[in-house]
């Protein structure tokens, strides 16, 4: 029996057992080496030859994800690792680093309880170690921290062993500092990082090993010992007396906790039902003996064995033939159970409460979906990851006969990935694909191609724009078709703080709202006024529409269809027909017909909008475009490249960072701009600039620019070039 | 000049000689199609009659007056309208538009179903309350207020008389606008609507297929009773008059 499947057998004696498993992820900003990390920890567990750990990124095992050499899905390993002679069980998630996919990162955190933060210690916190500290923290998942690249320290930037540990301050402050702000109020003392109680680790992925204070005590090694091995080029000597996987591992299974001790916490938060149920008892004890209780976080799509559903099971017990619920979907069979090692699959006959585990057969799941093997359990909270595509493509099946496949394909696609969203026209036949980024949708179009085998065209990359308004409009007048009805909408911008509780999922989507009184507090917090808050009607995007009116006859039984007319007319603007942000859209006084004839749909939606539309116009309206922050490291020598080439895109340089010989840009750049960027930089800089981007928000297009790219947006809709105004909206 | 012309309700054979003579001394035409049904051809057997070519007006072209009222500023504008001049909104408003703009407005009134088909059934004009229109419903559209406008008139020992809603110029068929108000019982359960409710069914009033049937709500759904126009009446308590009346007026079904 080799080494991998010696491991499978001690993995399956442990599944039983909460106390010996760890569910965990590795997180970090992109390139600060979470692969790497993940792949020698599967080595040094003995799931790989150490020869080809960190050179072959075991867990990125899309022939995309090696050739470009980052992380695309999030993929799962398990691995057994023993410590003071116990064997503990370790469920890993590497999950993506590139902000294109940061919905998987969102996803993963919902199944693991605790996360090695990855950061490198040349170039310390980024946006993204921000990012990932904070969506780990709102799950509830306890961090651990690994600072990576100290060989670069000791090599490139030549710091001797008390700069060295001034490096390290400096990152532990600085994560401790996003710890504070972000960790629930009952662990932000408790869960900070310190060097003294082993929950810090730091090392070299690459080169295998890794060291914390408890370990240097024990393997006897100083800073003066790690400096001196790693300037005379002996990192070898270093991994056989500190081998990586060894403590990292240990740090993870004595400081993160087990699934039974985690859930006690974690549940309450993440699952709003009646916490005294068998079902809510069984998953605070993570009991085995309990009903089924299971989240999906992830849909995997085998050419072989279909859609495999990835999840958290927090209660009960899975077996193959289990009929378990699924949410919306009914109930289907489990037909095949497996667990993850890197990309080979381990079928088994059955899994238990406190495992990640990938099941087959369950019909119509989807990421976030609850399953169980009750009928009518509560679903588990939605995993609120607020990613708006930013870039869009038309795409067509080349051959006609492929037409009906290619939307079974778009369908999968979007149901494998989330933040893919995909919008079908049966008629045209030309469908709208829209993702995070250039690069995410061209992954998307090469798995369409090469795994679905489906022919496609598909037009240039287009940016996603967004509208809003400048001051306040209205109450605006839009009157119904037969002029019998009257609405009287305001318009005006959400303040920040409201917008931003929509996007860190703290107020809900839609109208209908199960604790309204709680949102409604939210809301005020969040700064709206007593009387607007308690006027909420309805959420769509980053919008609210509120009912300001009081003991207006038949407009109870008019107000789904407002409602309708306010969620049409912010998904397409009056200006671009580009989706609105972060209105606040108020019903202030409406006139209804007598007779209920006379105020149907026909009739409604239009006022509806019109009112709206007119009030946006009064507002001035406003056209938002995505930006991205870049950062771009280059040799010195390179920056003048650099430097035109972003600025030729609208980039504006906000920061630059000086590394040792190297010198990192910090820039803001329109979406639109950073199309074709990777090609350009590369050339410019003869391929030696690394960089990384997120979305970092919309910001106004230049006011000299806007009539022009409005025009633009509104011909390829096929739309007259100036937008309508105020005028014709009273017209009407 | 806008003159407001009520056709009746047998098309051109209801159009009065005062009418006629008006229409023959329009310079323009219009004949409004959105808020009733007319019988078959009579916009055919209006260009006939008048020699002229008379413009049906659809719903669309009701929702925008511009043309119509510019129109009658200039020149000598007819609008025939079916049943009587003024019955629905839409047409005071022309009317209300045209005045504001300083055009002479005349009325020229007709019969309408509103008095023709309750008077015809017997029962007495002076019992009924507030007329209800029956909507087509709609996912997001659901007008309970319909059911309590009828259940008022009922509690207030008033006859309702139901106007159905109109799509592709024909009235909704009465059995799917009985089975609404069967929805709507559901919501509200104040058990006004059951299948032995009392109704009677108008379709093709004043045409020569006139039925004017006393039903239930059972049999009305059982037997899909259909026909375009129609209208339905729900009475509260019968007197003995308004009894025999029905019995010999009405086609019984039950």
């Amino acid at each position: 029996m080799g080494r991998k499947e010696d491991n499978v057998a001690k993995a399956m004696k442990l599944v039983e057992h909460p106390e010996l498993i760890r569910n965990i992820d590795i997180a970090a900003h992109i390139d600060h080496g979470k692969t790497t990390l993940s792949d020698n920890l599967i080595a040094g567990a003995g799931m790989m030859s150490e020869e080809l750990a960190g050179k072959q990124l075991l867990l990125d095992y899309d022939e995309q994800e090696q050739a470009r050499g980052i992380t695309i899905n999030a993929a799962n390993a398990s691995m057994v690792h023993e410590v003071e002679g116990k064997e503990y069980l370790i469920n890993l998630i590497d999950t993506p680093g590139h902000v294109d996919f940061g919905g998987d990162v969102t996803r993963a955190m919902r199944a693991v309880d605790g996360t090695v933060i990855v950061v490198d210690s040349v170039e310390g916190v980024m946006p993204q170690t921000e990012t990932v500290v904070r969506q780990a923290l709102r799950e509830k998942v306890k961090p651990v921290l690994f600072i990576n690249k100290v060989d670069r320290l000791i090599n490139e930037l030549k710091l001797n062993g008390e700069e060295m540990q001034k490096r390290f301050v400096k990152v532990i402050s600085d994560v401790n500092r996003l710890i504070v702000k972000y960790a629930p109020e009952e662990f932000r003392k408790s869960w900070l990082v310190n060097v003294q109680n082993g929950t810090v680790a730091f090392g070299s992925a690459y080169n295998n090993w890794a060291l914390s204070v408890p370990a240097m005590n024990i393997f006897k090694v100083t800073f003066r010992d790690i400096t001196d091995l790693v300037s005379s080029g002996k990192q070898k000597e270093l991994a056989k007396k500190a081998p990586l996987h060894k403590v990292v591992l240990d740090m993870v299974i004595k400081n993160l906790p087990n699934p039974a001790v985690a859930q006690e916490y974690r549940i309450p938060q993440i699952w709003h039902g009646d916490l005294n149920s068998e079902i809510g008892k069984a998953m605070l004890k993570c009991d085995d003996n309990g009903p089924v209780s299971m989240m999906i976080t992830k849909i995997l799509i085998d050419p072989h064995a279909g859609e495999i559903a990835v999840g958290r099971l927090f209660s009960g017990m899975i077996r193959k033939g289990t009929e378990l619920y699924v949410t919306g979907a009914g109930k289907s069979k489990v037909q095949l159970l497996s667990m993850m090692v890197g990309p080979d699959r381990i079928s088994i006959d059955d899994i238990a409460a406190g495992n990640i585990a990938a099941v087959v057969g369950l019909k119509g799941a989807i990421a976030g979906s609850t399953i169980s093997s009750l009928p009518d359990m509560e679903d588990f909270e939605p995993m609120s990851h607020y990613s708006e595509p930013v870039v869009t493509l038309a795409i067509e099946a080349k051959h006609t006969s492929d037409l009906p496949k290619l939307i079974d394909v778009l369908r999968s696609v979007s149901k494998a990935d989330p933040s893919i969203q995909v919008d079908i026209n049966q008629e045209t036949g030309e469908h709208l694909i829209s993702g995070m980024g250039e690069l995410h949708l061209e992954i998307t179009l090469y798995r369409i191609k090469n795994d679905y085998h489906v022919d496609v065209i598909t037009s240039a990359p287009l940016v996603v724009y967004r509208e809003t308004v400048d001051k306040t409009g209205g109450p605006f007048e839009g009157k119904s078709p037969n002029k019998h009805n009257r609405f009287y909408f305001k318009v005006e911008r959400l303040p920040e703080g409201v917008v931003q509780a929509i996007l860190d999922g703290k107020v809900p989507d839609g109208s209908k709202i199960k604790d309204k009184k709680a949102v409604m507090a939210t809301l005020e917090e969040a700064g709206l006024s007593h009387d607007e808050a308690r006027g909420l009607v309805s959420i769509h995007g980053t919008n609210i529409m509120l009912d300001m009116t009081k003991g207006i006859q038949y407009l109870d039984e008019t107000m789904e269809l407002l409602i309708e007319s306010f969620n049409e007319s912010l998904d397409k603007g009056p200006l671009a027909n580009e989706r609105v942000y972060g209105l606040k859209v108020s019903l202030m006084d409406a006139k209804l017909h007598e007779d209920s004839i006379h105020r149907g749909p026909a009739q409604v939606i239009p006022a509806g909008r019109n009112s709206i539309y007119g009030a946006m116009c009064q507002a001035g309206r406003v056209l938002l475009e995505p930006m991205q922050k870049v950062y771009i490291s280059v040799p010195q020598e390179l920056m003048g490249p650099v430097t035109s080439e972003l600025q030729q895109r609208r980039g504006v340089v906000e920061d630059m960072q000086q590394n040792g010989e190297e010198i990192t840009v910090i820039a803001t750049v329109p979406v639109s701009g950073m199309i074709g960027f990777a090609s350009a930089i590369r050339s410019a800089t003869g391929g030696k600039a690394i960089w990384s981007s997120e979305n970092s928000g919309y910001q106004r297009v230049p006011y000299e620019l806007q009539a022009g790219i409005v025009a633009k947006i509104r011909e390829r809709k096929g739309l007259k070039p100036e937008p309508y105004d105020e005028a014709y909206y009273s017209s009407l | 000049m806008l003159n407001i012309i009520g056709l009746g309700l047998r098309g051109v054979k209801s159009l009065t000689l005062e009418e006629f003579d008006v229409l023959k001394n329009s310079d323009i035409i219009y004949f409004e199609t959105y808020t009733s049904v007319s019988p078959e051809n009579t916009l055919n057997y209006l260009n006939i009659i008048t020699g002229k070519k008379v413009i049906g007006a659809d719903r669309n072209f009701m929702e925008n007056t511009n043309g119509i009222i510019e129109n009658s500023s200039k020149k000598n504008v007819s609008l025939i309208v079916t049943g009587d001049a003024l019955s629905a909104t839409t047409h005071n408003e022309i009317r209300e538009e045209a005045l504001k703009n300083s055009i002479d407005v005349k009325i020229y009134e007709n019969a309408s179903i509103i008095t023709a088909f309750v008077s015809k059934t017997g029962l007495f004009n002076y019992k009924f309350g507030q007329i209800v229109s029956i909507p087509y419903i709609h996912e997001n559209f659901f007008p309970l207020s319909v059911y309590d406008k009828i259940y008022n008139n009922y509690e207030n020992k008033m006859h309702t008389l139901l106007l159905l809603d109109l799509k592709d110029n024909k009235t909704m068929d009465p059995y799917y606008g009985i089975q609404i108000l069967s929805y709507m019982e559901n919501k509200k359960n104040k058990n006004l609507i059951n299948d032995n409710t009392k109704i009677i069914i108008g379709t093709k009033i004043a045409s020569t297929d006139e039925q004017i049937i006393y039903t239930d709500v059972g049999t009305a759904i059982k037997n899909k009773i259909s026909g375009s126009p129609a209208s339905i009446i729900l009475p509260s308590e019968l007197n003995d008059k308004e009894k025999e009346f029905i019995n010999l007026f009405c086609k019984i079904m039950l």
